[in-house]
């Protein structure tokens, strides 16, 4: 533990003498269009950090890295959970979502919490006792079928993919932002500089400096807010409490007479209550859209395989169910502060004289617009680049090892050397970066959403097959079939739509599909309609799961003696 | 076959004491867990009415005269003016275009704008009529011209025709130009919306009168054309109406209530249950010694 703080302290240490380098030259009152130097810097040092921080704390070989791993606290490991799950997503597009549509968009602060909830109690413990690697290991396993691993490695690539997208188009604006370029620009640049810090930090091993990455997020994400509400006049030692009243004053207004400005623009908002009651009209966003989002994300994050798997690697048990309490705690810290952005953007950008603002961009802009030195500033936008970092980079193995191992080795090639796999997993990560990057050009939509595509997706596909695969032993390997065939086809038809949409095209019932089955919410059917035919093919059909894989189950997933 | 019988994982049926009281716990948890956060989105939507924003009213009343064709004061027409105005203030949401019910799109800015133009001409005293319509019409050919010319700049770095650095110059100097007029026409009509629709140099007066520059348009002449006497009502209603209850409209810590409720006590409520689920499954896995590993 005291070397964990020895190295906080030196990062921190590093991150303050960069801040005096430039610290005469403050203030950048452009809102982007120009090269920011002191930014730049700042989020070179972070990465480098970070690598460092890998280098120093690399693990010789797999033995000496299994004991660390034991040494570590449930608390450490919460950290390391929070850091793994935050994201571009997180840090950015939540703060968006709820500045463009208000209300509405805490429901994806409740869906992307709710869910651990169900995570927790259904499936941590007994994932950690069944004791597979990955997760398409686990459904392989239970379902004794080779096809269905297959499946459960291409999902868990497209899931990977899909969840990648809206990272690089967050890390796209944030460079974009730093340098002053075109979007299409920063967006291959930043596209470039995770591969990189992907294959250096592969190579070294660093997973252990999660706990300091996620340290570096939690601070560039509130110190900001405690400045901007001092500023204003509003309670700032609790931010999260002190934003109260800012959401209030935006429903009843606030007025001039306070005199408080913000780089020439008074920190002024006409009466605006669409933006904090339920489903406002204007918004355009029904109550059954709130809660079909809401319940797509919380399956969602229990059937992410990215997420799942971090349970195999825990060593006890009982440590597996508090590393997830502490890591929710941890979650829980930037997820109540992301509201505060959404609140102080509101006002500040409300002067017809900012203009149009990227919404996803719309944390950076609030610290730039209320007037937060441009360290600070700079900090944030490193703080979400590091975000969408860390988790770019664990997917990209994850997509990566589903693709070399459970579907080139296992599937495809058994007799594959080991040089081999790893020449695929690597060539896996390159190419699955590029084609992103240029996903992420499409701007399809904002970020929150295009996460929330991979969570309808995991909640119609996994899910189902962890939920009855744990607690129901005569689910069967028909019935799993049937099941995800069904939740494939429900997504399918779900993103052709959505797609066509997009691009002005109608299909028969566009309107009745788009709004029932729309690409960031349809896992609330999904998800329903597989567990169903789950349980009726596998009730129906004659194959029956082998005693073997029941005996198991009740024996050493649920413990019965 | 007797032997398999007793395996048998199913959630709701126990095997033994270990799962029946992990099946309770977990039962009682996920159902708390529903309630907790469906079951208030559904009293919000049930408990919720269509509430009106102040300025729903006075425009209200003056938009039912003035549809009847009865003749309106000048302080009817000065609160239609205003409350025009004060949704023109929430100017993030209105940009946008929106499905018209019967499919087709249409922008709630651009209807907003040419409307507020509008009252604001009826407003004025006839001698200055004239001078109102002239000075909107050359704001709008210098703002058309401007984006000719910004289009032709901005096709410099998207396409393969080059401009040359000379003409680059010069582009960027007549839009400057342009850009300068359009603000001194602004600033000059400003002042004088500002005196008839009787705006003060003060709290909300001063900040909706910030907007009005940014709500001038050219319009084709005194009356109003039908697709927008369709259209504001629609849209009045749609940005003034809200849905409030008690539970919105008490506060707690300074929040409105349900919105507390939502970004933050829905969260503390997870982490509660995620903390009481540890500490009961601890103690159910010593009770029935659930081996460690």
């Amino acid at each position: 533990m005291s070397k964990f703080y020895k190295i906080l302290l030196i990062s921190l240490f590093l991150l303050l003498t960069t801040s005096a380098v430039f610290a005469g030259e403050v203030k950048a009152t452009q809102l982007e269009g120009e090269f920011k130097v002191g930014p730049s810097i700042i989020l070179i040092t972070i990465l480098l950090i970070f690598v460092l921080v890998g280098f120093l704390n690399r693990a010789r070989d797999t033995s000496t890295y299994w004991a660390a791993a034991r040494k570590i606290s449930p608390i450490g490991a919460g950290a390391a959970i929070a850091s793994n799950w935050m994201s571009a997503a997180s840090f950015l597009g939540m703060a968006a979502i709820m500045y463009a549509s208000g209300y509405h968009g805490l429901s994806y602060v409740v869906g992307w919490t709710g869910g651990y909830v169900l995570l927790l109690i259904l499936m941590a413990g007994q994932i950690r006792r069944y004791g597979k690697f990955t997760a398409s290991d686990f459904i392989g396993d239970r379902f004794y079928s080779k096809g269905l691993r297959g499946l459960g490695a291409v999902l868990t690539m497209l899931i990977s993919f899909g969840y990648c997208v809206g990272q690089f188009a967050g890390i796209g604006l944030m460079f974009k932002w730093v340098l002053g370029i075109d979007y299409m620009y920063s967006v291959f640049i930043g596209a470039a500089v995770v591969l990189l810090y992907t294959l250096i930090s592969g190579m070294l091993g660093a997973t252990k400096n999660m706990q300091i990455q996620y340290v570096i997020i939690l601070i560039s994400y509130v110190v900001p807010l405690f400045i901007i509400l001092y500023k204003f006049g509003y309670f700032f030692v609790i931010p999260e409490i002190g934003y109260g009243s800012v959401v209030s004053d935006i429903v009843s207004g606030i007025d001039i007479s306070k005199g408080l400005t913000s780089m020439g623009n008074e920190f002024a908002i006409l009466p605006s209550p669409e933006y904090a009651m339920p489903w406002d009209p204007s918004t355009g966003m029904s109550p059954f859209q709130w809660i079909a989002i809401c319940f797509s994300l919380m399956l969602g994050t229990a059937g992410l395989p990215h997420v799942i798997q971090r349970f195999y690697v825990v060593p006890r048990i009982k440590d597996a169910r508090w590393s997830v309490v502490w890591g929710l705690f941890f979650i829980c810290l930037i997820y109540w502060s992301a509201p505060v952005y959404s609140a102080l953007g509101k006002v500040l950008s409300a002067s017809p004289n900012v203009g149009e603002l990227a919404k996803d961009a719309i944390v950076v802009y609030t610290a730039q617009l209320g007037d937060v030195i441009e360290f600070i500033t700079g900090l944030l936008a490193a703080g979400a680049i590091s975000a969408a970092f860390s988790t770019v980079s664990g997917l990209l193995v994850a997509g990566a090892s589903a693709f070399s191992h459970d579907l080139y080795y296992k599937v495809i090639n058994p007799k594959a050397t080991e040089s081999k796999q790893l020449l695929m997993g690597r060539v896996g990560v390159i190419l699955m970066s590029a084609i992103v990057a240029i996903i992420a050009l499409l701007n399809l939509a904002l970020i929150a959403q295009l996460v929330a595509i991979v969570f309808s997706l995991a909640a119609s596909t996994i899910f189902p097959l962890f939920l009855l695969g744990i607690w129901w032993s005569s689910s069967n390997k028909k019935g799993a079939w049937a099941g995800t065939i069904v939740g494939m086809t429900i997504s399918l038809v779900a993103l052709v739509y959505f797609i066509v949409g997009k691009y002005g095209g109608a299909l028969p019932a566009q309107d009745f599909i788009t709004y029932y089955l729309n690409a960031w919410y349809f896992g609330w059917l999904g998800a329903p309609l597989a567990i169903l035919t789950n349980i009726v093919v596998s009730k129906l059909s004659k194959d029956k799961t082998p005693h073997e894989i029941i005996k198991f189950l009740a024996e050493k997933v649920h413990g019965g003696n | 076959m007797e032997e398999t019988k007793n395996y048998k994982v199913n959630f709701f049926k126990p095997i033994n004491g270990q799962t029946k009281a992990n099946m309770k716990m977990v039962s009682i948890m996920i159902i708390i867990w529903v309630l907790a956060v469906f079951g208030f989105q559904v009293l919000l939507i049930l408990l919720g009415e269509p509430t009106a924003e102040k300025a729903y009213s006075s425009y209200e009343k003056v938009w039912a005269k003035l549809s009847s064709g009865q003749e309106i004061s000048v302080e009817e027409k000065q609160d239609l003016t205003r409350a025009l105005l004060s949704v023109i203030g929430k100017n993030i949401i209105i940009n946008k275009d929106y499905k018209k019910p019967d499919g087709s799109k249409e922008n709630h800015k651009k209807i907003l704008s040419e409307t507020f133009t509008w009252s604001v001409f009826n407003l004025l005293p006839n001698d200055q009529k004239d001078n109102f319509m002239q000075k909107l019409d050359v704001i709008a050919t210098n703002l058309s011209k401007k984006d000719e010319l910004q289009k032709k700049l901005d096709a410099d770095t998207t396409s393969t025709t080059k401009i040359s650095e000379k003409d680059k110059a010069e582009l960027t100097k007549s839009i400057k130009d342009l850009e300068d007029s359009i603000k001194k026409g602004d600033t000059e009509l400003t002042p004088m919306c500002i005196s008839v629709i009787g705006l003060q140099n003060k709290g909300f007066d001063k900040l909706m009168s910030e907007f009005i520059p940014f709500s001038l348009v050219s319009i084709d002449g005194p009356k109003l054309s039908d697709t927008n006497k369709e259209a504001i009502p629609r849209i009045m209603k749609l940005y003034l109406f809200h849905n409030q209850s008690a539970l919105t409209d008490t506060t707690f810590l300074g929040f409105p209530f349900h919105y507390w409720y939502t970004a933050q006590f829905l969260l503390i409520l997870f982490i509660l249950l995620c903390f009481v689920y540890a500490i009961i499954t601890d103690r159910i896995d010593k009770k029935y010694n659930v081996p460690e590993n």
